[in-house]
């Protein structure tokens, strides 16, 4: 019988990784409603946003909060970049296509990455890492909790640009019917360039507030994509709110597993609860039945 | 035929001796002149470690210690028995797994011509870079600990020179149960942490057998694939646990100061006994702190003992790090055992070498730096296990105190006595 304090812990702790998780599965589910694209690279930009993270704050003492407001914008850009440049030509080929240009834009980013900054794991050194808050028994780690934080205020900020806003609800029309939103006058060209680059900018900015807490290499983006994916699908596709639960879901089953299994295990007790949630409702949490 | 001008018989036969003498000398001096056997002008000696990745601090400390002996070597005249042949380092990078560290031996191997080899630190390494060094039939010499590199695998060329993992496991739980006794503290609980590289592997599973023999608990048995990314689950398990002590395994100074940070972080505060050099280097000072190490000690294959403190003067002013570990002393050691058996071999063939290692007993010089080194000399036995006497290698325990580790154990090598860890 599990003590009760270990198991509250791991609760907190998997709620915490969760909602990080969540926003990382963001910009995949909004790219994926919209465009029809899996962006294999996703993470791989998470990857290259978490060396950007590092570098200004080992060169220029940065705080990784702060260069939120750098890399963010930055990596908006450089998404439509990615956008105008590679992924608009395949747009209307077949999904293998899509599959294979974001699979190989995956392996260059890596191999770049790799080559220019070598396999040394690095880190992000702050207090936070390091020192926890205690609540009653529990103990929260002090960057989980402003990754945390920090996660949910972009989730709500997102949340209301795509309810809210004119841009917003022209992306939520491309997404259920591409060819209504034509009729009705929507730059269907100009959608997807800001998709695709709050897609980018979203993954980022998870990039910035996960490298408070997790070791950088080139090939970092492994640890989450699976992850990512598995939460997607698990909040149902092109669901908001069901990213987000599908990223808690993930980090809550992850984190509660390594009571009774091995740390290497746990990502096995992830997808046998991604299967087991699909066996009941094939098109997760939150999806509706798409075609 | 007789005549005016006929040489006189004498005058021939005079004529003819000198001719037979100049020849034979000329013959005589263009034998005693031939350069004896190809030229040795250098010896190639291989290094395979980590520079990158995880467990590239490693790799750089052995670096370190094969470079300062080669420096000794050379400065005093190189290899006598092969004209004054200087030593030449060739080193290349193992990276982050058993495969690259193998494809990176078998590359030395055939492109460099190296003499004889050494490497590659992590256990799980050393196993594949020594099966293409057998293959290859080039003497190899290791540091690392698991049993499986020497015990029972029948190979000629491979020379382990530290205490087997399973012997480490039984003298860091005696030191344990000792020093609680000392102190009047209760051991019974035990957690033990380790990742699954070879060496570590060992140590767990004789830990495992001998913890319940001696009437103990194991309460938490964490086992996990480096790199760790996040150590939360094991410091949670571990504390849950409730355990008296800690028996520590992460092999890589990365994965080590992150839990060892997240136990600061989560208020555990526990006698913690490691294996493996990787828990003694001078990082753990600005990467974790010296409080925090205060007490913590690990069993090694080497460490810098009593009597060879000019040694370490040398080494740390050469290369700035405050004090010196297993990896430099055992590297620099296996450097000056190549040098010796070269000596004594007198040529570069590799199977010659390998003999001479096999057989060789060095009874003074640097290489005796090596625990029972001074007092019984460097041996080998049949399975190029190093023995010491009649035993086989023994480890040096190592303590932290005052943000430098120190050897404790055994008594005659210490150069601190040891104190209770926590």
């Amino acid at each position: 019988m599990a003590d009760p304090i270990y198991v509250l812990q791991s609760i907190a702790t998997g709620l915490l990784l969760g909602g990080v998780y969540g926003l990382t599965a963001l910009g995949l589910s909004i790219i994926f409603g919209v465009m029809n694209i899996v962006n294999f690279a996703q993470g791989d930009f998470m990857m290259l946003a978490m060396y950007a993270t590092f570098f200004l704050y080992t060169l220029f003492g940065v705080f990784p909060l702060v260069s939120l407001l750098i890399v963010i914008p930055l990596f908006f850009v450089m998404g439509i970049g990615v956008q105008k440049f590679i992924i608009n030509r395949v747009i209307d080929k077949p999904p293998m296509t899509h599959l294979l240009i974001t699979l190989g834009l995956s392996i260059v980013l890596q191999n770049v990455a790799l080559a220019i900054f070598k396999a040394d794991p690095r880190s992000v050194i702050t207090p936070l890492a390091t020192t926890a808050i205690s609540l009653g028994p529990l103990y929260l780690n002090q960057a989980h909790v402003v990754a945390f934080i920090s996660a949910l205020i972009m989730t709500f900020i997102v949340s209301m640009f795509l309810n809210r806003t004119y841009f917003g609800k022209a992306i939520r029309a491309t997404a259920d019917d591409r060819e209504a939103a034509m009729l009705m006058g929507i730059n269907i060209d100009r959608v997807y360039l800001v998709t695709f680059g709050l897609g980018i900018a979203l993954v980022s900015g998870a990039g910035v507030l996960v490298s408070l807490y997790y070791p950088i290499s080139p090939a970092v983006a492994w640890d989450f994509i699976v992850l990512m994916f598995v939460a997607v699908v698990l909040g149902g596709l092109g669901s908001v709110k069901g990213a987000l639960v599908g990223g808690i879901i993930v980090g809550l089953v992850q984190s509660v597993s390594t009571i009774w299994l091995t740390i290497d295990l746990r990502n096995i007790a992830v997808f046998a609860a991604f299967v087991i949630i699909l066996l009941l409702k094939p098109s997760g949490l939150f999806g509706v039945k798409r075609e | 035929m007789r005549g005016r001008d006929a040489i006189s018989k004498t005058i021939a036969t005079l004529i003819i001796a000198v001719i037979i003498v100049a020849v034979a000398g000329g013959i005589a001096v263009y034998y005693a002149t031939l350069p004896t056997g190809p030229v040795v002008k250098e010896v190639k000696i291989g290094l395979v470690v980590p520079l990158t990745g995880p467990w590239a601090l490693q790799g750089m400390y052995k670096k370190q210690g094969a470079e300062l002996a080669i420096e000794e070597i050379n400065a005093a005249g190189g290899i006598k028995s092969l004209g004054g042949a200087k030593l030449v380092l060739v080193v290349t990078d193992a990276g982050t797994t058993a495969e690259s560290a193998a494809s990176a031996a078998e590359r030395l191997i055939t492109t460099e011509g190296i003499v004889a080899g050494i490497g590659a630190w992590l256990s799980s390494f050393t196993l594949a870079v020594t099966e293409v060094a057998e293959r290859y039939k080039v003497p190899w010499l290791t540091l690392s600990f698991a049993d499986s590199i020497t015990k029972g695998r029948g190979f000629k060329y491979v020379f382990q020179t530290s205490a087997y993992s399973s012997d480490m496991a039984v003298l860091a739980l005696d030191m344990l149960l000792e020093l609680a006794k000392a102190q009047g503290v209760t051991i019974k609980r035990i957690a033990l942490v380790g990742d699954n590289t070879a060496a570590i592997v060992f140590f767990m599973k004789a830990l495992r057998e001998l913890i319940p023999a001696k009437g103990l608990e194991i309460v938490t048995d964490q086992v996990f694939t480096p790199p760790l990314a996040d150590a939360t689950p094991i410091a949670l398990a571990v504390k849950a646990a409730k355990p008296h002590a800690v028996f520590y395994g992460a092999t890589n100074f990365p994965d080590s100061s992150l839990i060892l940070r997240k136990f600061k972080e989560l208020d555990i505060t526990l006698p913690i006994i490691g294996i493996g050099a990787w828990l003694t280097t001078p990082e753990y000072v600005a990467g974790v702190g010296a409080d925090l190490m205060e007490g913590i000690m690990a069993v090694t294959g080497s460490h810098l003992t009593k009597g060879w403190e000019r040694l370490e003067e040398k080494y740390v002013s050469k290369y700035g790090k405050p004090f010196m570990i297993q990896d430099v002393v055992s590297t620099y050691a296996h450097i000056w055992i190549i040098k010796e058996a070269l000596e004594k071999a007198g040529t570069i063939d590799r199977t010659v070498l390998r003999d001479t290692i096999s057989k060789i007993h060095i009874t003074s010089g640097p290489a005796t730096i090596l625990p029972g080194g001074s007092k019984y000399g460097i041996r080998f036995n049949e399975e190029g296990h190093r023995i010491v006497g009649d035993r086989p290698a023994y480890p040096v325990i190592v303590q932290w105190q005052g943000g430098k580790s120190w050897a404790v154990y055994p008594l005659e090598d210490a150069t601190r006595p040891v104190k209770w860890p926590k």
